[in-house]
């Protein structure tokens, strides 16, 4: 890919960002009626209300809070929750690991059950196999992962004491450790994504399977597991990353309510938190962080493709 | 392996019968999870000699690629060899374990297809593409392959060869990509190389330069080769043999000279009055009136009969293939009869109509 | 196009989107899946009538009972009977997906049909702000509405409202850009049809199956989402019967009624898979209709 499409998506991603900055901003403003007030809540004195709009700079015109916030926020400063005053960043980064380290294996288990599942199913589309695992992953769809966690913790945590039902440690504790803790409401946050990637597996296998590219490579006397690692990976891979860059998001959102149900403090509970407490500095830092992350992975989604794909790569050349 | 080494020269061995490369008889194919068993191929016969070329002709929907995938074992799961055989140095590809046919393709038989443009996986190199069947058949290493790969290149008639076998298909034109198709079926010394429509995607000058180039393998390399085609003048301009078959019947087997001048079957008589004297008038095709009827509604007896312009009442009773002549074969009753006598143009002795 | 064509050509669309749910049903597991869902409503409209108890009661004497012939799902941790509870919880986990597709529908459909015809800046700037909402995680979207206007059932379902119209949006606009090169609305516009007009008579009938489709698949992800905030506590507020806050009791109490969280669990994916099944079954049917 040349740099100058390169250049051209990474211009799309930071508009997408500049858009939610300033939707982010805008929620402050479009709370209905004082939001000082509301953040402050019922009983709260004159003064209190007063520090709330100071530090919020809800006393100053829109154009002027919307311009020094901007400037905050480049500047790396997301400002301080209205209840601890701890700031923001501070409390994202402290969050962060446990927020990690969830979506980073729910994503594992999601790549290696549903991509695998879906080859399988793809091999003989239509028979037994296919229609067990597309059951499967059609089911998987229709669980709340937030259920899915409680059964696991149920089963394998209460009933069996073999895994920590709640609680995060760190992986400065141990890989063992901090595994045995996170397994649970991984799986659970996984297991939908993993049914998703099966479906689009299953679909874009065989659609590659169907190729007459791949019948000449059988008849040059490719077969079985040469065939599809050399042809079919490859062409597959194509679709499945883009479904898989939206798994990062559907993560993102997962981990808010698996989070709860394992009773860690990662980005999820501490957005929950901030919600019911209308902290809008850490909400809107929160909805920053995710933007971020997503952008990230498209960025990384699109120079995938072109790695991937060479009809992408010589597009731009 | 059988080797049959001692053959008679190609020209003038005419009935290339025992010592055929491939051998296929009564081959039948059918539709999976049909009941009532309506073939979609029945009872298909025929030989390809060594270093001979071999046209396989008839309109679209006649089962002629059916044919050739099934000899390649590449039918999709639609469809299924329901009966028949064909001997391949001693083995039948139709009944073959899959790893043997495997070793097969790509080794002595190799397969070029109708658009070169799909039949190039468009992630992969295409030099690494032709080095895929070194590797696979002959165990080369990576590097040794693409080596080969270059010279293969080069020996299809593709300038500039190391440079070519790094680039992706979309960046070759539609020649090209055959050509790399062709280097690819002939990496391994194939003997008999099956051909499926290779020039119907291709422009009219490059289909001339890919059928130069087949022919020029086939000499230099004494390949033989199954064309598969619906253009009688790429059979004119390329094939020893021609090999009729409509509606999922062989109906005539004959040398391309004699059947140019003197069709063994209506049908064979229809497609030559289809194609016009001089090549360049193409673009206005004469075409035989009706089309091809569907698997499952084949009429009973003779199946061209509602095409055909010397129909009878007896071309309602089913008609066998008869060999007339040696290497003739016709599965017209009334050709077999001596009842119909058919030229290439014009003037038909039809000694039926003479008679009543 | 001949006057004649111009004509017919409408009312052969509209009869083949009636036909759609019904070629849908004829495959086993869409008619499973809709028979489930009429028996549901019946249930939830006649909650009143056949619950065995008052949801909200709480019976001291009774906590975390195990299920039995009074209490054939037992009872939660404060006694209440889950059985009727379910019942109830029925009922908004019907009402809650219809209230958000109606929100998204308003906001969707109208202006989706006005870019499409209108073009302009507008529609820009309409679909770079749909990219952009959609790019980001649907939970995280209705978080953030939820943020600004506060928890409960409404808000809850206008967040997921809002959060939908921009899938409806780009379904609607697409179509209305196809019908709208097409002669008829040009002949329509010509005879002095107003926009509203064009909209309703013409644009309309042809959006309607794709936007049936999509609003099937999304009905099942909007009660997945509407548990989801319920089970965190920003939705329905309590005492209130919801299979999302029930599911928040049982998370509380699993320690000692490990069981809890299997009933409200199963309705819930049980209602989720039925509406996917019925909404990939319409999709299919249309898929079907188009390549014939």
């Amino acid at each position: 890919m040349k740099s100058a499409e390169l250049l051209h998506r990474l211009a799309g991603g930071i508009f997408v960002l500049w858009l939610v900055s300033v939707l982010a901003f805008l929620m402050v403003q479009l709370v209905p009626g004082d939001a000082a007030d509301m953040i402050a809540g019922e009983g709260s004195t004159e003064e209190q209300v007063a520090a709330i709009r100071a530090q919020l700079g809800l006393d100053q015109p829109v154009i002027q809070q919307y311009l020094a916030w901007t400037g905050r926020v480049l500047s790396g400063d997301l400002g301080s929750s209205v209840f601890s005053q701890t700031p923001v960043t501070e409390l994202m980064l402290e969050a962060a690991p446990v927020t990690l380290s969830l979506a980073g294996v729910a994503i594992v288990i999601a790549i290696v059950l549903g991509v695998t599942a879906g080859a399988v199913a793809a091999r003989k589309p239509g028979g037994w196999v296919d229609g067990i695992i597309s059951s499967i992953a059609t089911v998987s769809l229709a669980m709340p992962n937030f259920w899915v966690a409680m059964i696991l913790v149920s089963l394998l945590a209460i009933a069996n004491p073999w895994l920590p039902a709640t609680g995060f440690a760190g992986l400065e504790e141990g890989v063992d450790v901090w595994l045995a803790h996170i397994i649970i409401p991984a799986a659970a946050l996984g297991l939908h994504s993993a049914g998703e990637l099966a479906r689009h597996t299953r679909g874009a296998a065989a659609d590659v399977f169907a190729r007459p590219y791949v019948r000449s490579a059988r008849a040059r006397g490719a077969t079985g597991w040469w065939l599809v690692r050399h042809h079919v990976v490859r062409n597959a891979s194509i679709p499945v990353l883009t479904i898989l860059g939206l798994q990062v998001g559907r993560l993102l959102a997962g981990v808010i309510v698996v989070e709860a149900v394992a009773g860690m403090n990662g980005i999820g509970t501490l957005a929950v938190t901030a919600i019911s407490r209308r902290d809008f500095p850490v909400i809107q830092g929160y909805v920053l962080f995710c933007a971020v992350v997503i952008v990230c992975v498209s960025l990384v989604v699109d120079l995938a493709y072109t790695w991937i794909n060479p009809k992408v790569r010589s597009a731009g050349s | 392996m059988i080797d049959t080494a001692g053959a008679a020269s190609p020209r003038t061995d005419r009935d290339a019968g025992d010592s055929a490369l491939l051998d296929v008889r009564g081959l039948s194919i059918d539709l999976v999870g049909d009941e009532q068993q309506r073939g979609l191929v029945e009872d298909v016969s025929f030989q390809v000699g060594r270093r001979r070329s071999v046209a396989l002709i008839g309109e679209s929907g006649c089962g002629k690629s059916l044919t050739a995938f099934a000899l390649l074992g590449l039918l999709s799961r639609a469809t299924r060899v329901s009966g028949g055989s064909a001997l391949f140095e001693g083995v039948d590809l139709l009944t073959a374990a899959p790893q043997q046919l495997a070793r097969i393709r790509g080794g002595p038989i190799g397969a070029i297809f109708q658009d070169p443009m799909t039949s190039l996986d468009p992630t992969m190199k295409v030099g690494d593409q032709i080095a895929e069947s070194r590797r696979l058949h002959l165990g080369e290493s990576r590097k040794t392959a693409r080596k080969h790969a270059e010279r293969l290149l080069d020996q299809v008639g593709i300038a500039n060869a190391p440079e070519r076998a790094r680039s992706y298909p979309h960046e070759l034109s539609g020649g090209m990509q055959q050509r790399v198709m062709i280097a690819s079926a002939i990496a391994c010394d194939c003997k008999l190389l099956i051909a499926d429509e290779p020039t119907t995607a291709l422009d009219v000058t490059i289909q001339a330069q890919i059928l130069e180039l087949l022919a020029d393998l086939q000499r230099g390399l004494g390949l033989a080769v199954l064309l598969v085609t619906h253009d009688l003048g790429v059979v004119a301009d390329f094939c020893d043999d021609i090999v009729v078959m409509y509606a999922g019947h062989v109906v005539e087997r004959n040398s391309v000279d004699e059947a140019f001048a003197r069709p063994r079957h209506p049908y064979t008589k229809a497609l030559l009055g289809a194609v016009p004297e001089g090549r360049e008038a193409r673009a206005k095709l004469p075409t035989i009136p009706g089309r091809v009827p569907p698997a499952g509604s084949f009429p009973e007896g003779c199946r061209f009969q509602p095409r055909c312009e010397f129909a009878v009442a007896a071309c309602g009773e089913p008609q066998r293939e008869v060999e007339i002549e040696p290497g003739r074969h016709t599965r017209c009753g009334r050709v077999a009869h001596d009842l119909l006598q058919l030229e290439a143009r014009g003037g038909t002795h039809d000694e039926s109509s003479a008679r009543t | 196009m001949t006057t004649s064509s111009l004509e017919s050509a409408e009312p052969v669309r509209r009869t083949a989107r009636r036909g759609l749910v019904r070629t849908a049903l004829r495959r086993p597991l869409p008619l499973i899946a809709f028979v489930y869902l009429v028996l549901l409503t019946l249930a939830a409209l006649a909650a009143g009538w056949i619950a065995p108890y008052d949801p909200d009661v709480q019976s001291l004497a009774e906590v975390n009972a195990d299920p039995s012939w009074e209490h054939l799902f037992g009872t939660d941790q404060f006694g209440r009977d889950v059985l009727s509870r379910m019942l109830f919880g029925a009922r908004i986990a019907l009402i809650a997906p219809v209230i958000a597709l109606t929100a998204a529908v308003l906001i969707g459909v109208p202006a989706g049909i006005w870019a499409g015809l209108h073009r302009g800046w507008l529609d820009a700037v309409a679909g770079r702000l749909a990219d952009t909402l959609l790019s980001l995680p649907g939970l995280v979207v209705a978080l953030a509405v939820i943020a600004i206007l506060g928890p409960g059932l409404w808000n809850v379902m206008l967040a997921i409202g809002i959060l939908f119209a921009p899938y409806l949006f780009r379904i609607v606009r697409g179509v209305t850009l196809d019908v709208a090169a097409e002669t008829y609305i040009e002949s329509a516009r010509a005879v002095g049809c107003g926009t509203w007009r064009i909209m309703w008579v013409h644009v309309f009938p042809n959006v309607a199956a794709p936007l049936l489709v999509q609003v099937n698949i999304l009905m099942g992800i909007s009660l997945l989402l509407e548990a989801s905030l319920s089970f965190l506590g920003l939705g329905i507020a309590p005492p209130a019967s919801d299979w999302g806050s029930m599911l928040g009791d049982a998370y509380r109490s699993q320690y000692q009624a490990p069981l809890a969280a299997i009933p409200p669990g199963l309705a819930l994916c049980i209602t989720v898979l039925a509406f996917n099944t019925l909404g990939d079954g319409i999709r299919d049917a249309l898929a079907a209709r188009r390549s014939r």
